[in-house]
């Protein structure tokens, strides 16, 4: 049988729209499968941008006063299900511009968590490490009430140690859950991760340095509604990129904090831990951090906070502290402009600041959306 | 001044002679599958505690602040925080991942009566409730 030319283009063209056809309802099927609806996905974040100037003190700090395009994070929540969520926070850093090569653009989270019960939650993913109060919220400036977080017990690395007492994130699965002790509830969280790697060239998100995998884990008991008590723990072990040999890191963090119903708290926090090297000596290092703070309307808290770092026992006259004196003021209900001075004293052994004493303006705006 | 200190005089008062009962007025979507709570529950409900109800329907919270006195009596005398850091502690439990939403904030009674009709799951503290009480949502009542 033979076709005319107008037959085939038909034919053709019927084959044609049948195929687009099938594709579509395939797409369909599948769209229906597993798009989530508008409503199951919720979209959240926050804004910072800050000042900071060099006001006093040493040749420390910013010296010419500088504004920072601090952040600007989209937090997404996708309900996949009654039981799973895919949480995951997206950061742009310092007005990131790729060409440019200027800032950062970063996931900060992005896990799934599926629920079996209130009290279990499992979780995989790239996560903060749970540890202390402020690692899993130093980016969330609406957050806290200061313009950074502590550096003694969470950045300790900017005030004097080699490296930190735990990293910022992790690649692993994570079990969490809440718990009722009669009038006392409380929550917890285990980690079980690559950990961290001070080789440059590995990505720990992507592939461990080592076959030990990094444990930590967080408990937190709310003993009355104004009091809560927390213990942390990190345990690892890695790579030593300056020798063949490795690095185990144990710290472990205590913490409490207290707030009555006039906005009237107090929190506290304290790390120790050892950098233990199997081809160097082993340096262990605690800190502390203590804040207090009081709500005197709804709009103004002013606070107080005081940091200690001593990043090497066996070294002396290492130690940093970090006194702060500032406001928070809530302009609207999401917004609130913090003002604070922060000051910075160092003896001469301090890896960072070499005895340095200075004392630097902080200003810093941040929105919650 | 004066009038500061009988106001607080009063809500002293009111927490001390009040049971939950009257402290909260709760609603919830139809879908939910209590129909009681008892005060603890309910503050472990919108502290975030409590995640999901029993048949594992995520519960999403929302609070009417048409009210601000009745709402405050709501935060102080059952959630224990005050406004700002009720809101403060739940930016925690956002950001960092461990919640999915915050609760919402609505600024009329018609508005949570809405959110709660339309949310699967939802549960809101309203300060007040309509003479009859629109299809889809539901009481809760507060009792031990």
């Amino acid at each position: 049988m033979k076709f005319s030319s107008q037959t085939q283009i038909d034919l053709n063209g019927y084959r044609y729209i049948k195929a687009i056809f099938v594709t579509l309802v395939i797409s369909s099927a599948s769209l229906h499968s597993y798009a989530a609806s508008l409503d199951d996905i919720s979209l959240n974040g926050y804004l910072s941008a800050e000042y900071e100037k060099h006001i006093g003190g040493d040749n420390e700090g910013d010296k010419n006063g500088s504004f920072d395009m601090d952040l600007i994070d989209l937090v997404f929540n996708i309900r996949a299900t009654d039981k799973l969520r895919i949480a995951t926070d997206l950061t742009w850093e310092h007005g990131a511009a790729s060409e440019e090569n200027r800032g950062n653009v970063a996931v900060e989270y992005a896990f799934a968590e599926y629920l079996i019960s209130n009290n279990t939650k499992i979780r995989v993913g790239k996560m903060f490490t749970n540890f202390g109060i402020y690692n899993e919220i130093h980016t969330a400036k609406p957050a806290t009430l200061t313009v950074k977080e502590p550096q003694s017990t969470n950045k300790n690395n900017k005030l004097g140690s080699e490296i930190r007492f735990y990293p910022r994130w992790l690649m692993g699965v994570a079990v969490v859950g809440t718990y009722q002790l009669s009038k006392m509830g409380g929550d917890y969280v285990l980690q079980l991760s690559n950990g961290e790697s001070e080789d440059e060239d590995i990505n720990p998100f992507e592939e461990d340095d080592n076959t030990h995998k990094a444990f930590n884990g967080r408990f937190r008991l709310r003993y009355t509604d104004a009091i809560q008590l927390g213990f942390s723990f990190f345990l690892d072990s890695m790579e030593d990129p300056n020798s063949s040999g490795r690095i185990d890191l144990s710290s472990y963090g205590l913490q409490a904090d207290w707030e009555n119903e006039n906005g009237t708290g107090l929190e506290f926090e304290f790390v120790l831990g050892d950098e233990d090297y199997s081809q160097a000596q082993k340096i262990s290092r605690y800190a502390y951090t203590a804040m207090l703070y009081q709500q005197l309307n709804e709009k103004y808290t002013p606070y107080l906070r005081y940091e200690y770092l001593d990043p090497d026992k066996n070294t002396s006259r290492d130690t940093g502290t970090v006194s702060i004196l500032g406001i928070n003021i809530m302009i609207d209900e999401s917004m609130f402009l913090k003002i604070e001075a922060d000051h910075f004293s160092t003896k001469e052994n301090n890896g960072k600041f070499n005895g340095a004493s200075f004392t630097d303006l902080k200003v810093s705006l941040s929105i919650g959306f | 001044m004066q009038t500061h200190v009988v106001k607080s005089i009063l809500l002293a008062l009111i927490l001390i002679s009040c049971s939950a009962t009257c402290l909260a007025t709760i609603i919830a979507n139809s879908n939910v599958v209590q129909n009681t709570i008892s005060p603890s529950e309910l503050k472990s409900i919108f502290l975030g505690t409590t995640s999901h109800w029993n048949n594992d329907t995520p519960i999403t919270l929302c609070i009417d602040n048409s009210d601000s006195e009745k709402a405050n009596q709501f935060y102080i005398g059952i959630l224990r925080k005050n406004p700002r850091s009720y809101q403060r502690f739940w930016s925690k439990k956002l950001f960092s991942g461990d919640a999915a939403t915050m609760p919402r904030i609505h600024k009329s009674p018609q508005k949570a009566l809405s959110f709660a009709i339309n949310k699967e799951g939802a549960i809101c503290y309203t300060s007040s409730l309509p003479e009859t009480l629109p299809f889809g949502i539901k009481v809760i009542e507060v009792s031990n």
